[in-house]
């Protein structure tokens, strides 16, 4: 045969030359990602990918939350003042901090408060020239209600300025240390708007940030360059690379072949794969975040609480957790992963009785019923493989006799047909910014999310939106811990959404890179590595 | 041979516009507003509307709509990619170049190896015959997708020995010149370009393999039985009874004779040689015009579709009959026997 | 029609018996044979004997490994897939959804084909011209290219297979037929038997058609090996028969999924396809080297 004949003659040729495999650039990284970013201005997406993509490469924030302690700490602030009222905040800022330059923009000063007040007046104010700019949607801070509840922000001096909210929030450091809240460069942004191009702001980023963007070239990848001006400890990797790849397989061949150091979300599966190999290893940390299966509460017949009780008791969490999951994954009661501090261990597991779920849904009327199932085409943090979930949901519920339709579209059409809201139900998750609990609330269930387009279960209760507003504003932990749980609980009555699982985030790597990648308030970060000596 | 090329010019003519006729009917019955398929713009605006309409003179009946349609896209506006908002050409641009260098080296790979495993076929005598015939019908009856993997499986991660996927390794960035990644390293100036030509070499042997078998099968059971006709004809008995060496008759008489049929095959398998490098292009993700045309129609951007199936078509139809025309000039007599 | 029989009633073995006889002596033709008929039988009652329905999912068995592994079981004799389906069985039940799809291809393919080919055949000049450029152009038009059209226009389903398949086939089917016939239409016997009176249609039936079914015969065969092939790959691409059906072609899709850790989800379908393609070309060679010995 051809091909038996050939292979050892090539392969002769060219082992000599493959043993000679090092890469030129030792300090040169390659991050296979799982999707193209669709911005690269964090304000504008809660989408893991963009965020990933954007937030601790190529900007800061006004404050970071530290990797292991959870604590915040100073980040383009050097301090911060809260006043009595909880109502007012004032910072100041770091003066060392210089901006990227591209072929368009060489920027004329340091980072100063103009700066921040750019950045945070785009997203609050509707009169902003940037507010509409790139869709006018600011996901994160619209879901919280941020956009609402900072009055203004008061320019003191060049490196001082006062934050003022309308209610006091006990979330508020947690939410602007948030990735969302990014410090873009209002020079940058006022030629830009001379020239007439202002989405160039969101596409051709400018920040602060360790690395800055070389190029992008859609579906293949993304070029950082290491940002010699940067004011933060110096970072070692000249150069890193996202190579987009889709398929999580693909990414662990490449990982294996060494075009990859760094692979995201491995398959579960594939995690002993990995394993097989001496020089690649799996970082893992429990992931704050949650996978869950909403009901587009404002379509009928799911707007009937039956309806939806019904189709929760039918779904057999466990499979889900083997099949998906591996058993990797912890099953969840609630919408809080157990990580979090105001996770309430005595929360009871919400049943599987598939019995009482079609006798519920013969007394809301439906012996027979169809819907569809949106299922996400890629593989996120919080649930590996949608789809497959999707194929155990459809099989549970036929045994009550529900027709479960499976529909799924490329990532990008995904999220924007998502907007139209024109699902029954969409298989979905969320994975949080912050450590703070009503991360896992607000932006999800909220009416003001609902205009943001977070809010995949279409879910607006007044009584519910009070109690969360009140769970935001309490200062004491023991209360809101209390409030959490009475949240939690009213979840499992009302379901909205069915919580099906808090999955562990992990990557793959090549060992002979060093240090932390993963953080737990989520994001990749490459600035802590170095290659081994 | 100046009225053989005309008719040849002729027939391309007629093929485009067949062709085009067919995907403009397509276009025009693709689920979504036909301005959107035709121009790429996902939600245009009245005077974009207004003007779209007047471009592709939609108003105008299908016959003017059909040239108009002709018209935009032989002088080259593809539209827009809806992913991307790019014009659609600039893509292809990128992709166009990778596919090309993956399909000439598949096809020059297979023409190297399958000539003289063709001649050795062809022989009466040894077991190799036997054992060529058998490598034939299993190169035939590979699902390429399989034997893609199976290759990925064994060489890239069982033995680790080459690179199971992608084109080069990222850290090399090379500036694109002319996207064939052979000639673009060694025109940069960088000084690790050996070692980044040695990077993409070793991602292409894989790719190449699996994309080469069909073709060598197909030039190997071709060239074998062209030969067994020739070597059968009374002048190749009239050389060997003159005392010309069995080497020489082949490698100077029979082997010409035989590249006519074998270009006329290879020329029938155009069609399957890109099918294969679409295939071949998803499995080690290649960055080509396959996995291209794949992500398009995965993401409903019906104009990148259409332009790319375009543009596909059209290098097949054109290098059919450059080939064709090739086998001409070797082959006076086929000129005579073409009715066009 | 007694009176327009030309030929000699001799007693020798019907063509089709000789070439019988010449095809029974090739051992790999008739093991080929033996093949194909196990895969039409497997495509025909396939779903009868599997073990399990092509979608039961045994979740506590997921990726398990083929028997003949340490940890597989007999249970499941080919392993399972990433939802715990019994491959064997969903190799039985996507049987004929790859294989007998493809002889119903075929076999429309082969009827069309053969019309057309007939029309444009026995028609000269401008006509058959016409005939040949439009299918030039089709035929320059890959299945998969077809699919992708097809796709695009239809939405993805098992429609898109038939028609972008049979479409990509055609051209072939035609221009076999009307070469054909354009070579018998030269022959001196067949000016004999129009000389003897015989009408156009006398003509094809008793006098043209006969003695074109060798060529037929053989592309059947061939276009019958393609078919399954691009089947399978527009499964493999997605673009026909959609996810949980167990087409071949689209189970080693799936299988990519786990190719690292399972990799018999990958392989298992690939064979049965290698294997059926394999037994149609063995058949194919067979035919072709005994119709050649026949008429050589």
């Amino acid at each position: 045969m051809a091909r038996s004949w050939l292979l050892p003659v090539l392969l002769a040729g060219l082992l000599t030359g493959c043993s000679d495999n090092n890469i030129h650039h030792d300090a040169g990284l390659v991050y296979c990602s799982e999707g193209n970013p669709e911005t690269f201005n964090p304000q504008l997406t809660t989408s893991g990918t963009a965020i990933d993509a954007t937030a601790k490469q190529l900007y800061n924030r006004l404050l970071r939350i530290d990797a292991n302690t959870g604590e915040l700490q100073p980040e383009l602030a050097l301090s911060w003042l809260v006043s009595e009222d909880q109502r007012e905040y004032r910072f100041v800022l770091r003066q060392d901090v210089r901006f990227h330059h591209n072929d368009r923009f060489v920027p004329s000063r340091h980072l100063n408060a103009d700066d921040v007040l750019f950045s945070f007046n785009r997203v609050i104010d509707s009169t902003h020239p940037y507010h509409s700019v790139s869709g006018g949607h600011y996901p994160f801070f619209q879901g919280i209600g941020l956009d609402r509840n900072l009055l203004a922000i008061e320019r003191i001096s060049d490196h001082e300025l006062r934050f003022v909210l309308a209610q006091p929030s006990a979330s508020f450091l947690a939410d602007i240390a948030t990735d969302f809240a990014a410090i873009l460069s209002a020079e940058y942004g006022e030629q830009l708007l001379r020239h007439g191009e202002p989405e160039r702001l969101d596409s051709q980023p400018i920040g602060t940030g360790p690395f800055y963007l070389k190029d992008f070239l859609r579906n293949r990848h993304i070029r950082y360059a290491r940002h010699e001006g940067y004011w933060g400890p110096r970072v070692e990797l000249d150069q890193l690379v996202f190579d987009i790849t889709p398929s999580s397989t693909t990414r662990v061949i490449k990982l294996i072949g060494g075009d990859c150091d760094v692979a995201a979300l491995p398959q579960i599966s594939e995690l002993s794969v990995i394993q097989r190999y001496d020089d690649l290893a799996i970082d893992a940390r429990p992931g704050l975040n949650v996978a869950f299966w909403a009901f587009n509460t404002q379509k009928p017949p799911l707007d009937d609480p039956r309806v939806r009780q019904a189709l929760s008791l039918a779904v057999d969490k466990r499979r889900i957790l083997t099949a998906v999951y591996h058993n990797t994954a912890v099953s969840s009661k609630g919408l809080l992963p157990p990580i979090s501090w105001a996770y309430d261990p005595n929360l009871p597991e919400f049943p599987h009785d598939p019995l009482r779920a079609r006798q519920l849904l013969d007394s809301a009327g439906y012996s027979e019923l169809e819907l569809n199932v949106w299922a996400m085409p890629v593989s996120r943090i919080y649930n590996p493989n949608a789809i497959k979930t999707a194929e155990i949901l459809q099989q549970d519920l036929a045994k009550i006799g529900v027709r479960l339709n499976i529909v799924s579209y490329e990532w990008g059409g995904f999220i924007s047909k998502l907007e139209h809201a024109e699902y029954d139900s969409v298989l979905i998750g969320w994975a949080a910014d912050n450590l703070d609990p009503d991360n896992f609330f607000t932006p999800l269930l909220s009416c003001d999310a609902l205009l943001s387009g977070s809010n995949r279960a279409r879910w607006c209760d007044p009584q519910f939106d009070a109690l969360m507003a009140q769970a935001k504003a309490t200062e004491d932990k023991a209360t809101r811990r209390r409030l959490y749980s009475q949240l939690e609980h009213q979840l499992q009555q009302q379901l909205p959404l069915l919580p099906l699982a808090h999955a562990n985030r992990t990557l793959g790597r090549q060992r002979k890179w060093q240090g932390p990648i993963l953080h737990t308030s989520g994001g990749v970060d490459f600035t802590q590595l170095s290659k081994e000596p | 041979m100046l009225t053989y090329l005309l008719r040849r010019l002729n027939l391309l003519i007629l093929t485009t516009l067949v062709l085009l006729g067919l995907l403009y009917f397509a276009s025009l019955n693709m689920p979504g507003d036909p301005l959107t398929t035709l121009s790429g713009i996902p939600h245009p605006s009245e005077q974009q509307r207004a003007d779209l309409t007047e471009t592709y003179r939609l108003e105008h009946g299908h016959i003017q709509g059909y040239l108009a349609f002709v018209g935009q896209r032989l002088s080259g506006n593809f539209g827009l990619s809806q992913a991307s908002g790019i014009p659609v050409s600039q893509e292809l641009m990128q992709v166009l170049p990778a596919t090309i260098e993956l399909s000439v080296l598949a096809v020059l790979l297979s023409l190297i190896v399958g000539i003289p495993l063709g001649i050795l076929a062809a022989s009466r005598r040894g077991p190799l015959p036997k054992i060529l015939w058998t490598g034939t019908l299993l190169g035939f009856s590979v699902p390429i997708f399989w034997l893609g993997l199976l290759l990925m499986l064994t060489f890239g991660l069982e033995w680790d020995l080459l690179p199971p996927s992608g084109r080069l390794n990222l850290l090399y960035d090379i500036p694109q010149v002319t996207g064939f990644l052979l000639i673009d390293i060694p025109l940069s100036d960088a000084s690790w370009r050996g070692a980044a030509l040695q990077d993409a070499v070793n991602h292409l042997i894989l790719p190449t393999l699996a994309l080469a078998t069909l073709p060598c099968t197909i030039v190997i059971r071709t060239i074998r039985a062209a030969m067994l006709a020739e070597m059968d004809k009374n002048y190749i008995r009239a050389l060997t009874a003159r005392g010309v060496h069995h080497w020489s008759l082949i490698l100077h008489h029979a082997l010409p004779n035989s590249l006519a049929p074998m270009l006329r095959t290879l020329s029938l398998q155009l069609g399957q040689l890109i099918s294969g490098a679409i295939v071949v292009e998803m499995i080690f993700t290649w960055p080509g015009i396959g996995n291209w045309l794949l992500s398009a129609q995965y993401q409903g951007d019906h104009t990148s579709l259409t332009g790319g199936i375009l543009v596909v078509s059209l290098s097949i139809i054109v290098t059919a009959i450059a080939l064709e025309i090739a086998q001409a000039l070797l082959n006076p007599i086929n000129r005579k026997e073409i009715h066009g | 029609m007694a009176n327009t029989s030309l030929y000699h009633e001799d007693k020798i073995p019907s063509p089709w018996h000789q070439i019988w006889r010449h095809y029974q002596s090739r051992p790999s033709a008739v093991v080929g044979l033996w093949a194909l008929l196990l895969v039409v039988f497997l495509s025909l009652f396939g779903p009868l004997i599997a073990p399990f329905s092509a979608e039961q999912q045994a979740t506590e068995h997921l990726l398990a490994p083929p028997s003949w592994f340490a940890d597989g079981s007999v249970d499941y004799f080919l392993g399972t897939d990433a939802l715990g389906r019994d491959l064997l069985s969903r190799l039985l039940h996507g049987a004929h959804l790859t294989f007998g799809y493809a002889a119903l291809i075929v076999w429309v393919a082969l009827c069309l084909g053969f019309v057309i080919g007939t029309l444009s055949g026995a028609s000269k000049g401008l006509q058959s011209s016409v005939l040949g450029h439009l299918l030039d152009a089709l035929l320059s038009l890959p299945s998969l290219l077809l699919a992708l059209l097809f796709a695009a226009v239809l939405g993805p389903g098992a429609h898109n297979v038939f028609w972008a398949v049979g479409l990509a086939l055609l051209p072939g089917f035609v221009r076999v037929v009307h070469n054909a016939i354009h070579e018998e239409m030269q022959k001196e016997y067949v000016m004999a038997a129009r000389l003897d009176g015989a009408s156009r249609w006398q003509l094809l039936r008793y006098v043209i058609w006969p003695n074109i079914t060798d060529p037929v015969v053989v592309h059947t065969t061939l276009a019958f090996s393609t078919a399954i092939l691009d089947i399978a790959v527009l499964g493999f691409l997605s673009l026909g028969t959609q996810a949980p059906s167990p087409e071949w072609g689209s189970m080693v899709r799936e299988g990519t999924n786990n190719v690292l850790s399972a990799p018999w989800t990958v392989t298992m379908p690939g064979l049965a396809i290698l294997f059926s393609v394999l037994a149609t070309n063995l058949v194919g060679d067979g035919l072709r080297q005994a119709i050649a010995e026949e008429r050589g």
